[in-house]
């Protein structure tokens, strides 16, 4: 994967970066000492305060596929990008923040912990599992990748073999106090640089009347379509099947995580609600700028890029030396950010969700922590090898969030807001099983039978129902599957003798 | 300035302003974190869903 980008850095830029990378390896090593149990080290010591949650909940949940996806988005289709992709996701959050002291307040280090005391260890592992498949970070990995290759000139496989190798180091060693203080850097640097290219870029194409000639010129025709909230080619159905991604809030396993390490459910909910502005304006602004990018090549100021190119090649165009710098690592910092809490969580998932409760129960928490962190590492290997592997990045993310949601969202939120319910093992182990394989077997069947539908950008199988033809699309597992989830919920509850004890 | 305009203005003032006050009242714990040399936490308040709080969450109030 090479570049088709070219970024002219002077010494401030240069300077800016390499600032940036060692600080985050010199807060790993300091927080190196500080690690007593597996609490502190996993949950720094749930002492998260509104600050560094803040911090750490909105760089984590936006890495690169935000920046560069809405903004994609936003190249091709204009404003939809925010309306019907981040909209629904800013709803997900400010319900988040009204549900998450009840996380809060219940007896657990982890989710999966919730399920584990609810439904058995069968359910437990599944839905562990379906976390790993979950935070396995193949998308960061290959995005740090391309910007390293973008930066030094050097060969992709070594990009990310570099980028690992830092986001493992402070990881490793300083847990999730070193990804939280190393969060609040990036985020104040992802959010600022961010800020102030919008701004400028957006100021210097003439504002809205500048921008809107912009894509007159590069259409040819009134484009009155990227300022249509509903504009564009996309259906409400494709626009629904997206949307329903965001249902990944309401179990996303980094964001669970610091809701458990929060110090008080208080401060998990006021970080909750002072992040979704944050949140939002973020969204908007990488919409916004793929947009600009449109009307930059349509007046002429910069060539036609690869359209997940197009906000830095916007931004590269008119941000002054030092500030380009800024925003370089500030990418850099939303995908760090982003690897850094998965590598936590899914060696959190290998050992405490996994290793502790199958085979080793009474496992010491020093162990428990040095097993963690070997862990850090195997996650890491395994992101770093999928990374050469795989060609399309967003179809792992459709089914990484499909999995997830599909096994674990009604058994926990059943067993978290159902309290009254006895619930049985069986109903657990029928969801969870039902949610993950089915999944599977769903991707399996679309992607070995259908065919690649290159208008849509997705695989598509084609089929008979009741006399008439119907498409099914990869990504529509995600609410094809759920109902029968919860019929497999409701005949466990049913047919299930023994019931598990009432912990959450 | 059409209501665009005034929607950019209004994104990149949160993006701008908010990382900036979230950062300095970062700083203003991390140092005392620092100077106490204190990674741990207060034990969690079982209180807050009724509404009343403790002793220590009062004095932060």
């Amino acid at each position: 994967m090479e570049p088709a980008l070219e970024i002219s850095l002077t010494w401030l830029d240069w300077t800016i970066i390499l600032i940036y990378l060692v600080a985050m390896i010199g807060v790993g090593l300091f927080f190196q000492k500080k690690q007593g149990s597996f609490e502190d080290y996993f949950l720094a010591s749930k002492g998260l305060t509104m600050p560094l949650l803040i911090g750490s909940l909105v760089s984590t949940f936006y890495g690169l596929d935000t920046l560069f996806g809405t903004s994609e988005i936003g190249f091709f289709e204009g404003v939809t990008g925010f309306f019907a992709y981040a909209l629904p996701y800013t709803g997900l959050y400010l319900l988040m923040a009204f549900l998450a002291p009840r996380f809060r307040e219940l007896e657990g280090n982890t989710f999966i912990d919730l399920i584990g005391k609810n439904y058995g260890k069968f359910a437990q592992a599944i839905s562990a599992c379906s976390s790993f498949f979950y935070a396995i970070n193949t998308m960061e990995m290959m995005g740090i990748g391309f910007i390293f290759t973008l930066l030094f000139k050097i060969p992709f496989w070594l990009g990310v073999l570099i980028a690992a190798v830092i986001v493992v180091t402070y990881t490793y060693t300083g847990g999730l106090w070193a990804v939280a203080v190393t969060d609040m850097f990036q985020f104040t640097i992802m959010a600022l640089s961010l800020g102030i290219a919008l701004l400028i870029c957006w100021t210097d194409l003439g504002g809205y009347n500048g921008i809107y000639s912009g894509l007159a010129a590069y259409l040819d025709a009134d484009p009155w379509y990227f300022f249509s909230p509903s504009g564009g080619y996309l259906t409400a159905g494709v626009i629904a099947s997206y949307a329903l991604t965001s249902l990944a809030v309401l179990c996303e396993p980094a964001f669970l995580q610091r809701i458990f390490a929060s110090r008080s459910p208080r401060d998990a909910r006021h970080a909750l609600l002072i992040s979704t502005p944050i949140w939002t304006a973020y969204e908007f602004a990488c919409c916004m700028l793929g947009l600009a990018a449109v009307a930059a090549v349509g007046l002429g100021v910069i060539g036609e890029p690869h359209a997940n190119l197009a906000l830095i090649a916007v931004v590269a165009r008119y941000l002054p030396p030092g500030l380009i710098g800024l925003f370089l690592a500030g990418v850099l910092a939303a995908a760090m950010s982003t690897a850094d809490s998965y590598f936590l969580v899914s060696s959190g998932n290998l050992v405490y969700d996994l290793y502790r409760p199958l085979f080793n129960p009474d496992l010491s928490s020093e162990k428990l922590m040095a097993y963690t962190r070997r862990a850090v590492i195997i996650s890491a290997v395994i992101s770093v090898a999928l990374s050469f592997y795989f060609e399309r990045i967003m179809g792992v993310w459709v089914f990484q969030a499909s999995i997830l949601i599909n096994t674990v969202l009604i058994p926990l939120y059943a067993s978290v807001f159902l309290k009254k319910l006895p619930k049985t093992r069986l109903s657990g182990s029928l969801a969870t099983a039902t949610g993950f394989f089915g999944t599977i077997f769903y991707y399996l069947l679309i992607s070995t039978t259908g065919h690649f539908s290159e208008d849509w950008g997705t695989m598509v199988l084609q089929i008979n129902f009741c006399g008439r033809s119907v498409e099914l699309w990869q990504e529509y597992g995600i609410f094809l599957i759920p109902p029968f989830v919860l019929l497999a919920f409701l005949i466990g509850q049913l047919c299930g003798k023994e019931k598990a004890p009432r912990t959450a | 300035m059409s209501g665009w305009d005034l929607g950019i203005y209004v994104a990149a003032a949160v993006l701008i302003v908010a990382p900036l006050g979230v950062f300095s009242s970062y700083l203003r714990e991390i140092t005392r974190r620092l100077r106490e040399d204190d990674w741990g936490a207060p034990p969690p308040t079982p209180l807050f869903r009724t509404g009343r709080y403790t002793q220590e969450e009062k004095e932060d109030r």
